[in-house]
């Protein structure tokens, strides 16, 4: 009979417990709150580009920027002295095409090294959107080794460039490659893998550029002259043909955007399904007002004797 | 080192008191084994009976009772599953008796549950915070793919899983790394296989396992939470003896054996996949390799009633080799190697000591060749040490520990990107600590552990001290009040992905990052409520502080200063449990609960504000029953609740259009972090094992499903975007990616030779 009672004990005992957790061990719930998104870039030496001006949408609705586009913003960008004082200041005007798009009334050359202010006044919006970059600095192309390369043949393309130069950390970069001749047959295995003659997730337009990860200068050799010795690598390239290669250095804007923009998808050490929030410059909004210097070459890539067997 | 083994005999002779003391009492000492196989047991309870004057063995099986009153009286000694052994004893003053205690097996009872007045008495050495689990609790524990260690561990209250798919121990707010994981005496630092889905600890090798939970005691260090203490079979003194299994992802076999000085212990196991993966290979994703192994062998040589010596080693490893896409290979090799030589020396009846060298190598090498650009990364962590630790009992009311451990720490991190090497970290460490410890036990009612570590890292010039106090009040024989306090330092933190422990990382503190250190405060009680039944209460609070992690925005640590790589941040734990156990009888099992919270705060994530880590739950509940239907069968069913993983919903989302890095859109998230909680997790394992005969052989069918009633619990959300009928219009999509989501088979097929 003792025994019975404690084995009804030991089963009532979980059942109760279960059933109490379960009746109290809810969701919790956020709530959505519209906000303003800024996108604006600066490449040093290169005219100021166009604001996009728009807001945030609910994560279950569409984010259509026709929709969420916001008019009638004051928007203008300050070249600021070594002190924070403004030196010189740059109206915006909206476009009369486009609703949410703002470009320089003066289409000014960005100066590297130097702060930009931006602001926008939004009416019906009490706070001023704020948010600062400071430009890296210009960097140039002194010789390429070649102009023409067989897809992981055993010469890289490599490029010796300039060093750029910015504040407090070492120069970050982000390579690009643009196919000039976007054709199915011209795709690496790798692409035409992920193409999948058509029927998978990516159309040709998808891989027509593509962008490396974000890679310290660190990587590459620092010659005796000063200049660097910048190796593009195959993992960037998904056409064989002429290609249009970039080099960005970034600022820190643009830097702290990408590493938590990635983080969101994953690509941490964060575990999944912890997504953290964008670390942004914006002040009183979302987005990024980021710059960087960039540098351009052309490359053809030869497919090799093996290719398409 | 010589100075400092010096400073602990001087220690050592400045505490003994002197001879003349001793000359009106007696001792008992010896080792306790189960008579079977000769194999030492751990914690067994030995005592005088009618008094409460008694002792639990040590981690070498070895019991002292001292300032013993000479004459007559019966000596007693117990431990869980064994017939309790009496002994008439005669002690004259002065007299040192050795008395080594071997244990039979109690005999399965079907028709009656065993109560009798010795199983009243029988009590378990429970320690503040410590739980203890019993190789045959593992072995009959339904489970994926292979009985598991840690697994096991997770049942208990106070541990957690990060998911069905992680063997990872989250042991009362901490993280995986805040435990020290220890085979015989040696630090193991990944022990995962399968990516992390099960331990490398094979079931069939293994003795004993012991948990710290917290509060644990100055004889251990190096983490802020946790210890688990394992340790492997001396191999059976009797008879050459043996057992062999086949499972579904592996097979496994283990023999022992006597010889004329001792004994000794293979123990193997490997994943038997390959002919599946083989025949699979035309099937898109499939690994063209894939295996793992591990092995682990002991050798004991008996020197003298007095000098036992023994040789432990281990290896394992994983190899995985896949290529998911056209031009893209994946290769995965990570591994551990341990070997340690232990001796245990027992200088009287007082005085017993143990000496242990220990090497420990973790390996972590992945590579990948994306369209002929590759990708290396080298971890190694190469562990070279020695301890020793005394234990001195001079009398009743003291017993004395003291000890060191030092060693050489090598850590290296080497990423090669596209034949270049981007980063080469190599860290280098002396490392050492020494511990004193005095229990201290007024009277039967009272005990008092008070301890002081201290602990020295060579990288960084790190000197910490780290006290330890423990109270123990037993106002009646099967009643424990329990006080605990500890401080703890740790100078490593892994970087493990959740998802695929063969990356983990692990790093050290350096000049600039500072050791991570907490403090822990534990209370609880603990009963013994006769007829086989325990039920434990335990409290806790502790604190994370300068907890260092790799910054998780930092995509590339090329010529990044060391101690940039990181980011700095603190945390804190409190929690409830509660464990009832039921030991006996042919239905025994466990309940156990635990109400907890943990919260961490780290730059950059969620504005440094404190946030919920994913294993965080606020409730967590485990039931496992076990019940004898007959001679044959017995069942098993284990199961599980927990509160729902925190998780990231976001409620808003935008995109950049103008991207200059070639992206069409670029997506963002508006959310708060950690600010959700997935649905409960609940789950219930079924097992049966068939005990029988198989050409003549003892064998054991068992049969197991897991997930019984299909319970989909989800495991992590994620979002994708896509264009909705115009590049400027966006529309993100929820995927939830489920744990284990269907009923599991599992079977296994065993046979004792």
């Amino acid at each position: 009979m003792k025994r019975f009672f404690h084995h009804r004990i030991l089963g009532l005992l979980a059942l109760g417990i279960a059933l109490t957790l379960t009746a109290c061990d809810g969701n919790d719930n956020t709530t959505f709150e519209r906000e303003y998104v800024v996108e604006n870039y600066l490449f040093a030496g290169e005219p100021l580009t166009h604001v996009r001006l728009s807001q945030t949408a609910g994560v279950d609705e569409a984010w259509d920027f026709n929709e969420l586009a916001v008019s009638n913003a004051t928007v203008r960008v300050d070249l600021l002295d070594d002190q924070g004082n403004i030196e010189q200041t740059y109206s915006y005007s909206e476009s009369r095409a486009q609703r949410g798009l703002y470009f320089p009334d003066v289409p000014e050359d960005v100066l590297p090294l130097r702060t930009y202010r931006l602001e926008i006044d939004v009416p019906d919006f009490d706070r001023l959107i704020s948010a600062e970059t400071l430009v890296p600095d210009t960097f140039s192309v002194i010789t390429t080794r070649l102009d023409t390369v067989v897809f992981q043949g055993s010469e890289q393309f490599e490029v010796d460039v300039t060093r750029s130069f910015y504040p407090t950390r070492q120069n970050v970069f982000i390579f690009t490659t643009e196919a000039l001749d976007v054709r199915e047959e011209l795709l690496t295995p790798l692409a035409a893998d992920l193409y999948d003659g058509g029927d998978g997730d990516f159309t040709l337009e998808d891989f027509r550029r593509t962008s490396s990860p974000i890679l310290n200068e660190a990587n590459y050799t620092v010659n005796a002259d000063g200049s660097l010795t910048i190796g593009f690598p195959w993992i960037a390239v998904a056409f064989l043909g002429p290609n249009e290669l970039t080099a960005n250095a970034i600022d820190q804007n643009v830097f702290n955007y990408i590493t938590s923009n990635d983080a969101q998808g994953g690509g941490s050490t964060l575990s999944p399904g912890e997504i953290p929030n964008i670390n942004d410059p914006i002040e009183n909004g979302r987005g990024i007002f980021g710059s960087m210097a960039r540098q351009m070459t052309e490359l053809f890539i030869l497919p090799p004797p093996d290719f398409g067997n | 080192m010589k100075n400092l083994l010096l400073l602990l005999f001087v220690c050592v002779v400045a505490v003994v008191p002197p001879a003349y003391a001793q000359q009106q009492t007696a001792s008992i000492s010896g080792f306790v084994t189960d008579e079977t196989n000769g194999e030492t047991l751990l914690l067994a309870n030995v005592f005088i009976v009618g008094t409460t004057t008694g002792a639990a063995t040590n981690n070498a099986g070895y019991y002292t009772l001292t300032g013993l009153e000479p004459g007559s009286f019966v000596l007693a000694c117990t431990y869980l599953g064994f017939q309790e052994q009496r002994f008439e004893i005669m002690l004259e003053p002065g007299q040192e008796l050795r008395l080594d205690i071997a244990l039979v097996p109690e005999g399965v009872t079907f028709d009656e549950v065993i109560v009798t007045a010795a199983a009243d008495l029988q009590e378990e050495n429970k320690r503040i915070g410590v739980s203890q689990l019993s190789v045959q609790t593992v072995k009959q524990l339904p489970t994926v793919l292979e009985p598991d260690v840690f697994r096991s561990l997770q049942l208990l209250p106070g541990v957690k899983a990060a998911s069905d798919f992680s063997s990872g121990l989250y042991i009362r707010g901490g993280s995986p790394d805040q435990t020290l994981i220890l085979l015989d005496r040696t630090t193991v630092y990944n022990p995962s296989h399968f990516f992390g889905f099960f331990s490398t600890f094979n079931p069939d090798a293994i003795k004993d396992v012991r948990l710290f939970k917290g509060g644990y005691p100055a004889e251990y260090g190096g983490r802020l939470g946790a210890v688990v203490d394992v340790y492997n079979k001396d191999g059976n003194r009797r008879k050459t003896a043996g057992t062999a299994s086949i499972g579904l992802l592996a097979s496994r076999a283990m023999v022992e054996g006597p010889y004329s000085k001792g004994s000794w212990m293979v123990a193997v196991r490997r994943s038997t996949i390959d002919p599946l993966l083989n025949a699979l290979q035309d099937t898109d994703g499939i690994p063209e390799k894939y295996y793992f192994f591990d092995v682990n062998t002991k050798v004991n040589f008996d020197a003298s009633d007095n000098d036992k010596f023994s040789v432990a080693a281990y290896a394992g490893q994983d190899k995985l080799n896949v290529s998911p896409l056209d031009d893209f290979d994946i290769s995965v090799l990570y591994g551990n190697r341990t070997i340690s030589a232990n001796w245990t020396h027992i200088f009287s009846n007082s005085l017993f000591s143990n000496f242990t060298v220990t090497a420990s190598r973790y390996f972590s090498e992945p590579e990948f060749d994306l369209q002929g650009t590759g990708f290396e990364r080298t971890n190694t962590v190469t562990d070279v040490s020695a301890r020793g630790d005394f234990e001195y009992i001079p009398n009743e009311e003291h017993a004395l520990s003291l000890g060191f451990w030092a060693g050489n720490f090598v850590m290296k991190l080497e990423d090669i990107f596209d034949g270049s090497i981007s980063l080469d970290e190599r860290i280098q460490s002396v490392y050492a600590s020494a511990y004193v410890q005095e229990t201290y036990t007024p009277n039967p009612l009272w005990e008092i552990r008070g301890g002081l570590r201290t602990s020295f890292f060579n990288e960084g010039d790190f000197l910490r001290l780290e006290p330890r106090l423990s109270l123990e009040h037993r106002p009646v024989a099967n009643v424990r009040f329990q006080l605990g306090y500890g401080r703890y330092y740790q100078y490593l933190t892994l970087i493990t992905g959740e998802l695929f422990s063969a990356f983990d990382i692990w790093l050290t503190t350096d000049d600039g990052i500072r050791p991570a250190y907490g403090d822990q405060f534990v209370g609880g009680v603990k009963t013994n409520l006769g007829d086989g039944y325990n039920l434990d209460v335990e409290l806790y609070y502790r604190t994370m502080e300068d907890l260092f992690i790799l910054d998780p925005f930092l995509p590339d640590g090329a010529g990044v200063p060391y101690e940039d790589l990181f980011i700095v941040g603190n945390g804190d734990a409190w929690g409830t449990e509660v464990f009832l156990e039921k030991t006996r009888g042919r239905l025994n099992g466990f309940i156990g609960y635990t109400l907890g919270q943990t919260r961490r705060r780290f730059p950059n994530i969620n504005d440094f504000e404190y946030y919920t880590p994913k294993y965080d739950r606020t409730h967590d509940l485990n039931m496992v029953v076990n019940y004898d239907l007959s001679r044959k069968w017995r069942a098993t069913a284990v199961f599980s609740y927990g509160t729902g993983q925190a998780y990231t919903e976001p409620n808003g989302q935008y995109s950049l259009l103008d991207d200059p890095f070639g992206e069409a859109s670029r997506n963002g998230l508006v959310s708060e972090f950690n600010g959700n909680r997935l649905d409960p997790y609940h789950r219930l394992d079924l097992g049966f094992s068939r005990f029988g005969k198989f050409f003549k052989l003892e064998s054991e069918l068992q049969l197991q499903v897991i997930n019984v009633y299909g319970r989909s619990n989800d495991w992590f959300v994620f979002y994708e975007f896509e264009e909705d009928g115009a590049a400027d219009r966006i529309v993100a999509e929820r995927n939830t990616v489920p744990q284990i989501p269907i009923p599991l088979p599992n079977v296994s097929f065993t046979v004792r030779f």
